[in-house]
């Protein structure tokens, strides 16, 4: 594996400028995301990791909301530097995303095989095959059944799982360095699901793209993930090698995350939740933002934040206990 | 500690007639989204339900709490099926069965508050004075780790979370016998299921209330549940202790749906059955054993034959031609 990164966000901050106040969603993200790895961005809902693929990809959803510091650097280059032109080119070549809800990212009133051809016109085919025999390729990699029916058929003909595999399609069709995927498999079925996360993995690995994979689900990192960023409350409190994130979780936080999921295997008659709420993100507190849900808490974890410092090969954490 | 159970179910369907035409509509087809399924559920016991979108899940739920009419079978609860009863006695068993659905954001009525919402099937019983509703409000808040003070506030000033304690209290405020919980889990963020989980069993303990719970997470059925049901295409494929189902899974679905549980650490990727395709239609369900379109060890038998439950050790019930 390729050790440099092929994207690199620095201090990341996207705010929302509203009447009742300013909303810090993404205050100060800063992460790497290695040449065909793939990356988990976990964290509870409403912590920023959306709006984080957002930013990267400049798909802020309204007026209101700006990154107005920060860097994001694709193989080297800063996206937040180029030209609204420059970045609808980066978005069909170069990163690709994938949403939760397949619904979204289709157009209902245009065929796969319509869609798919849009995609793939954007790329010249070394091979001068059609548009329609690249197309059914693209579908058959990511193993729709019957591709050359299907490439007729309208998005609400096919089930979410099958939908899914079309937006997987159209991603690949651009062979991207970096595939955002956000939450690509809550909505499909537990069986359906693990088809498509075998389906990425695969994909993943014969196009070699870096994968940043937003979930809130720790089967889910366990099962795809290489690299693991704990997110809350608008930054990351702790990255690492998705072992070390399992066996050897440093912040507070990362143990309560893990720790409250049921398990399997498990015959335990209480979970350990974790109580309270984070705190609203137009009103954080000056120091650590977990400080009022953890067990650990002491005076100076409410007077200054806990910058990261390092925790082991690639392992950094912000708490004041680490550090 | 068992006594007679307090559900029954038995050869319990629900057919949803397709129609086509306007003018002249026949019927093309039918939906078989319950197709004769039997369980029962003891009192302070819990049920789990399980099975992949689709199966009928929340059909049964709307079957048991009397909001849909059976097309064949019975729903008894306490020996009475609510089908056979009119005015006071229907009320009665609406009262005796409450439910807890999967959305907290809809599930409560916006223009009213807390106090109204929780208290509303009380003053609609009659249950006591304003005062003693108040009283019993102000209660149920707290056993469901809310304050009292809450019961002025709107349910738009709370999270998910909170609304589904909401929704909780105001399904436990008659006393009911059984609680109908549809997903109410899923749609909460991973660090705060944890808390409704244990909510859920400590309201159990402390009411002695049963507990249907829909869910298709695995892990959360074993956590919660004395009993699991599997269900594909409208019927039961397995049914048993739930100690005895996760030590030893019988039928080849239910193999299939732990093989799909995600890992709880990278280190234990194990693959045992992947499936293949999607599940059928209800509308023409395969004939047979309805999963031999996908089971990995299907015969010549289970495209013919359905094979029926046959029970291994205590109470153990599969469906399987391999079973038998
Ligand atoms: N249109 C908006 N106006 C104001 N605040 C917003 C808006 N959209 C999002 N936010 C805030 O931004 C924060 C981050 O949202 P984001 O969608 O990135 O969360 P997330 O981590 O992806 O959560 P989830 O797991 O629920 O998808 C949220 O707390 C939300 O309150
Ligand atoms: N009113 C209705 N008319 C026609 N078909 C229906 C109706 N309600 C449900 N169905 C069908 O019956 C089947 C069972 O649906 P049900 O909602 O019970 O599934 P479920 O197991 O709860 O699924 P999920 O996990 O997605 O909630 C589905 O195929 C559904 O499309
Ligand atoms: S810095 Fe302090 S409050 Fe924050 S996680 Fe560490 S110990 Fe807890
Ligand atoms: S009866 Fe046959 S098809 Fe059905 S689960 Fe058993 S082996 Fe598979
Ligand atoms: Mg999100
Ligand atoms: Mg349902």
């Amino acid at each position: 594996m390729d050790s440099a990164p092929v994207l690199e966000v620095r201090n990341l901050h996207t705010h929302f400028f509203l009447r009742r106040g300013v909303v810090k969603a993404v205050d100060g993200v800063t992460f790497s995301l290695k040449r065909g790895e793939v990356l988990g961005l976990v964290g509870e809902s409403g912590c920023g990791k959306s709006l984080t693929a957002l930013s990267i990809l400049r798909l802020l959803p309204q007026e209101a909301a700006r990154t107005v510091e920060g860097q994001v650097l694709l193989d080297g280059e800063d996206l937040l530097a180029k030209s609204a032109g420059e970045m609808r080119e980066v978005r069909g070549q170069r990163i690709a995303m994938i949403l939760q809800d397949p619904q979204t990212s289709l157009n209902p009133v245009f065929s796969i095989g319509n869609q798919l051809h849009e995609a793939l016109a954007r790329r010249p085919d070394e091979r001068g095959r059609s548009l329609r025999e690249r197309a059914v390729d693209v579908l058959r990699q990511v193993r729709l059944a019957a591709p050359e029916q299907r490439i007729g058929q309208y998005p609400h003909e096919l089930s979410g799982g099958m939908k899914q595999r079309v937006v997987g399609a159209i991603a690949i069709s651009c062979a991207p360095e970096v595939m955002i995927a956000d939450e690509p498999t809550t909505a499909l079925d537990v069986t359906i699901q693990l088809q498509y996360l075998n389906l990425l993995k695969e994909l993943q690995t014969s196009l070699g793209m870096g994968i940043l994979f937003i979930t809130h689900d720790f089967g889910v990192v366990a099962r795809m993930c290489d690299r693991v960023a704990v997110m809350y409350a608008g930054r990351i409190v702790e990255t690492g090698p998705v072992r070390e994130i399992f066996d050897n979780p440093v912040h507070p936080y990362t143990q309560a995350l893990i720790a409250s999921v049921p398990k399997l295997r498990d015959t335990a008659e209480r979970l350990r939740a974790i109580e309270g709420q984070p705190p609203a993100l137009s009103d954080l507190p000056v120091g650590c933002r977990f400080a009022d849900r953890c067990p650990h808490a002491e005076p100076r974890c409410l007077e200054k934040y806990p910058e990261a410092v390092s925790v082991g090969e690639n392992h950094t954490a912000s708490c004041w206990l680490a550090a | 500690m068992s006594t007679a159970p307090i559900l029954e179910v038995t050869g319990l369907e629900k057919h949803y007639p397709v129609r086509k035409g306007i003018l002249f509509s026949r019927e093309v087809g039918r939906v078989r989204a319950v197709d004769g399924i039997d369980f029962s559920i003891r009192e302070g016991e819990t049920l789990g339900l399980v099975g992949e979108s689709g199966c009928g899940k929340t059909t049964t739920s709307r079957l048991v709490l009397g909001l849909e009419a059976p097309t064949a079978g019975d729903v008894r609860l306490e020996g009475q099926s609510w089908q056979n009863l009119t005015g006071k006695a229907r009320q009665d068993y609406h009262a005796k069965v409450q439910a807890v659905f999967q959305d907290p954001w809809s599930s409560l009525n916006p223009r009213m508050h807390v106090g109204e919402i929780v208290g509303e099937s009380l003053r609609i019983a009659k249950w006591g004075t304003r005062a003693e509703i108040e009283e019993r409000v102000a209660a149920l808040l707290v056993e469901v780790g809310l304050r009292p003070e809450h019961a002025r506030q709107y349910p738009h000033e709370f999270s998910g979370g909170q609304r589904q304690r909401i929704a909780l209290a105001s399904a436990l405020a008659i006393g009911p016998k059984l609680i109908v919980l549809d997903e109410p889990v899923s749609a909460l963020d991973v660090s705060i299921r944890a808390q409704m989980m244990n909510l859920l069993k400590d309201v159990q303990e402390q009411d002695n209330v049963a507990y249907l719970l829909v869910a298709h997470d695995l892990a959360t059925v074993r956590f919660m549940s004395n009993w699991t049901a599997v269900m594909y295409l409208g019927q039961i494929v397995e049914y048993a202790p739930t100690e005895a189902l996760f030590e030893n899974v019988r039928h080849p679905y239910t193999r299939a749906l732990f093989s799909a549980v995600l890992p709880d650490h990278p280190d234990r990727q194990e693959e045992g059955i992947v499936l293949t395709g999607e599940v059928p239609s209800p509308l023409d369900p395969p004939g047979g054993c309805r999963f031999h379109t996908r089971c990995p060890f299907a015969m010549d038998i289970c495209s013919q034959v359905v094979p029926a439950l046959t029970e291994s050790e205590s109470g153990h019930l599969a469906a399987c031609h391999l079973e038998e």
